[in-house]
């Protein structure tokens, strides 16, 4: 387990930026965390260092999109919390094997459907009545970091190194 | 030699649509939507739009034929949208596209969705003036671009780097606890409410962010704020000011998109601007817009809503103009492409 | 001139004639690139059958079962054909092609992602030496396929689109219907999709 403060939306972009060189085709990200947590800006940052076609921005209303990168292998970025289990992320007939998946809002889903995954969960401070005047809130978030299956925590002992 | 007759078919999300054209003359624009269907999963669900796809499009093409009084035999050209938008859904439409322009022995031409929104404004009697500002938002698309050339040049200035604006609008109301799609019910909401209650944040608009994202936009900071304010009331148990909040709210996605679409058309020196997308619906944004163009000396184009949503209609204006300028068809392997950008205008 | 498409699996194309003699027979194994490959695929068997589309008197459609995404491809294909052409479809399980013309009981089982096989069960053929489903297609865990004595297993990965021609001549000339109107998902109740059709409005 690897556990980070990240102290903005910079730092963020740079951590998926650290993660983006060590995926390979077949790898799946699981990403954790409510709403406005960061884990669209992660993706955004690992989308550029994969050199990933077109803006990452949310999949929520596409559930989701793919993009062709640099390297080859397309990035597809998932949003799954619309979507109730394993079964309707199934039904998105995504190619697990052939793409470097990012899915948000995965826990619970995609579990069931592939051996390996690397769990990134972020947090924000909720509640707090914040200084919103024109402003976006930038505070810092605290990240967990843990591979599942074998892949994953090759992928996690590499993000350590 | 008349002006071509093209046939546009359109299954880029949930709407399918097919609308025929004779150069610049609209003849039929026919939608079928599965709207409904997708409405208790809180948003669009692929599956379900590409199911409703299959079984919507020779009903559809139908009725668009029937509209337009003209026979298949007559086309002369097949128009359909390759991308962006949901892949399974854009496969529908596409296989459909290609058995059709070889069965009649027509070329096919494969477009992109969001050049199509702004080529819609082709089949208006007095098209506008080029160069021209477009500002398109839906559910999955927020870009401003500047459109030089229908076919040849359309250049994307922003969009989104999160949220697409409709996408912000069904968010915010699943966190006021209204249902989807989120559009209609914030301006429900929002009736009487005070829209200078809140000073929600207006992304990407202040002077460091301008450097680098001039004309794009971020929808989720403003998310994030309405949740935050959302869950600080409910922490000091007290009841949200449902309508002050969604008052709030679509003032600050008004004012943000419409800003950014003046100030486009006012660096760039070009007084024409486009909205496009089914967000034109919101009357709030209509409203700014404007109020805004006015002030500024903007020639402003709104399209009937029926061509504002996602429709046929669009496409096949979009190949019609492809045609008379006598662009190549596309090759028959083109495939779907669900990021396709907007500079490709004809795959 | 009978014209057959399936993309429940790989992307497979064909042209027979009415007797369901084969004239042009041509496939894609890939399967993900349907919408890619399909249209250049028709175009080539077209081609190699030497004739034009308007001479295409039915078009022979796998109605699965097979992987959403991809069968759908083919099935609007095949359709939006036919609408051009103006001729019917002829909708036939993919799995009856692959069973067209053996003369013993057989299993069929093609993958259907999410580790399931979709598996069908054939009987020795029927009187007008057609394929006699007698059970599926259905789902069942990927792993051994219970097959009964006697018959033997076809387990495959592409399905000829010119035996599905053929049998789509057979069926047209016996004036009967063996496949179902809409598509074999065989996971509809993942979405339950409302009843009635979609609302169409000008």
């Amino acid at each position: 387990m690897i556990e980070l403060t990240v102290p903005d939306a910079a730092s963020m972009e740079a951590l998926g930026a650290r993660i983006a060189p060590l995926l390979r085709a077949g790898d799946v990200l699981l990403l954790d965390g409510e709403l406005g947590a960061g884990k669209t800006t992660l993706t955004r940052g690992l989308g550029a260092a994969l050199g990933a076609r077109g803006a990452i921005t949310s999949p929520t209303f596409v559930l989701a999109r793919e993009h062709p990168t640099a390297g080859g292998v397309p990035l597809v970025h998932v949003d799954a919390y619309r979507l109730p289990g394993a079964v309707e992320l199934d039904d998105l007939d995504l190619d697990w094997a052939g793409a470097i998946t990012v899915v948000e809002w995965g826990s619970g889903k995609v579990e069931s459907l592939v051996d390996a995954w690397l769990r990134v969960a972020l947090d924000r401070p909720t509640g707090v009545a914040a200084d919103t005047d024109g402003e976006e809130p930038d505070e810092p978030r605290r990240v967990v970091i843990r591979g599942h299956g074998a892949r994953g925590r090759e992928l996690e002992a590499a993000l350590r190194a | 030699m008349t002006a071509p007759l093209v046939l546009g078919i359109e299954t880029s999300c949930d709407e399918t649509g097919v609308g025929i054209v004779r150069g610049s003359t609209l003849l039929a624009n026919v939608i079928a939507s599965s709207m409904d269907e997708h409405a208790r999963y809180g948003g669009v669900v692929p599956e379900v739009a590409a199911r409703a796809h299959l079984e919507a499009l020779r009903p559809t093409l139908e009725a668009a034929l029937e509209q337009a009084g003209v026979a298949l035999g007559e086309v002369d050209a097949i128009a359909v949208t390759s991308g962006p938008g949901l892949a399974g859904a854009l496969m529908v439409g596409l296989g459909a596209a290609k058995a059709l322009a070889m069965a009649l022995d027509r070329p096919l031409y494969a477009v992109n969705h969001l050049v199509g929104h702004v080529g819609v404004d082709l089949l208006d009697p007095e098209p506008l003036e080029l160069p021209a500002i477009a500002l398109l938002v839906s559910g999955g698309h927020t870009s401003l671009l500047r459109v030089r050339s229908l076919t040849d040049d359309v250049e994307l200035l922003g969009e989104t780097i999160d949220d697409a604006a409709g996408e912000a609008f069904d968010k915010v109301a699943r966190l006021l606890g209204l249902p989807y799609p989120g559009g209609p019910q914030i301006d429900r909401a929002a009736v009487g409410g005070d829209p200078a209650a809140i000073r929600f944040p207006r992304g990407l608009t202040h002077p460091k962010d301008l450097e680098r994202h001039r004309y794009d936009f971020s929808f989720s900071g403003l998310k994030t704020a309405v949740a935050r304010h959302v869950e600080a009331a409910r922490d000091r148990g007290e009841e949200v000011a449902l309508a002050d909040v969604a008052a709030s709210f679509r003032e600050a996605v008004a004012d943000v998109l419409t800003a950014k679409a003046v100030r486009a058309c006012h660096e760039l020196e070009i007084p024409r601007l486009l909205l496009g997308g089914g967000v034109v619906a919101n009357a709030r944004v209509r409203e700014l817009a404007a109020e805004r163009a006015a002030a500024a000396g903007i020639e402003l184009r709104i399209p009937p809503l029926a061509l504002c949503t996602d429709n046929g209609a669009m496409i096949a204006a979009l190949g019609a103009a492809l045609v008379a300028r006598g662009r190549p068809p596309s090759p028959f392997d083109v495939p779907a492409d669900s990021t396709l950008p907007v500079g490709t205008v004809l795959c | 001139m009978l014209l057959a498409i399936d993309t429940s699996a790989g992307t497979a194309v064909a042209v027979v004639d009415r007797a369901g003699a084969i004239l042009a027979e041509r496939a894609d194994a890939a399967t993900r690139r349907h919408v890619e490959v399909v249209g250049d695929l028709l175009r080539a068997a077209l081609a190699e059958a030497g004739i034009g589309a308007s001479e295409i008197t039915g078009v022979v459609a796998g109605m699965g079962p097979g992987p959403f995404t991809g069968l759908r491809v083919g099935i609007a294909a095949a359709r939006a054909f036919a609408f051009g052409v103006g001729c019917p479809v002829v909708p036939v399980v993919s799995h009856d092609a692959v069973a067209l013309g053996r003369a013993e009981p057989v299993v069929v089982a093609t993958d259907a992602r999410r580790r399931e096989l979709a598996v069908s069960h054939y009987g020795p053929p029927d009187a007008g030496g057609l394929p006699a489903r007698l059970a599926g297609p259905e789902l069942v865990p990927a792993g051994p396929i219970e097959v009964p004595i006697g018959a033997t297993l076809l387990e495959v990965s592409e399905i000829p689109a010119g035996a599905l021609g053929a049998l789509g001549a057979r069926l047209l000339e016996l004036g009967r219907r063996l496949g179902p109107g809409e598509p074999l998902y065989l996971r509809a109740p993942d979405v339950t999709l409302s009843a009635g059709p979609k609302r169409v409005t000008a």
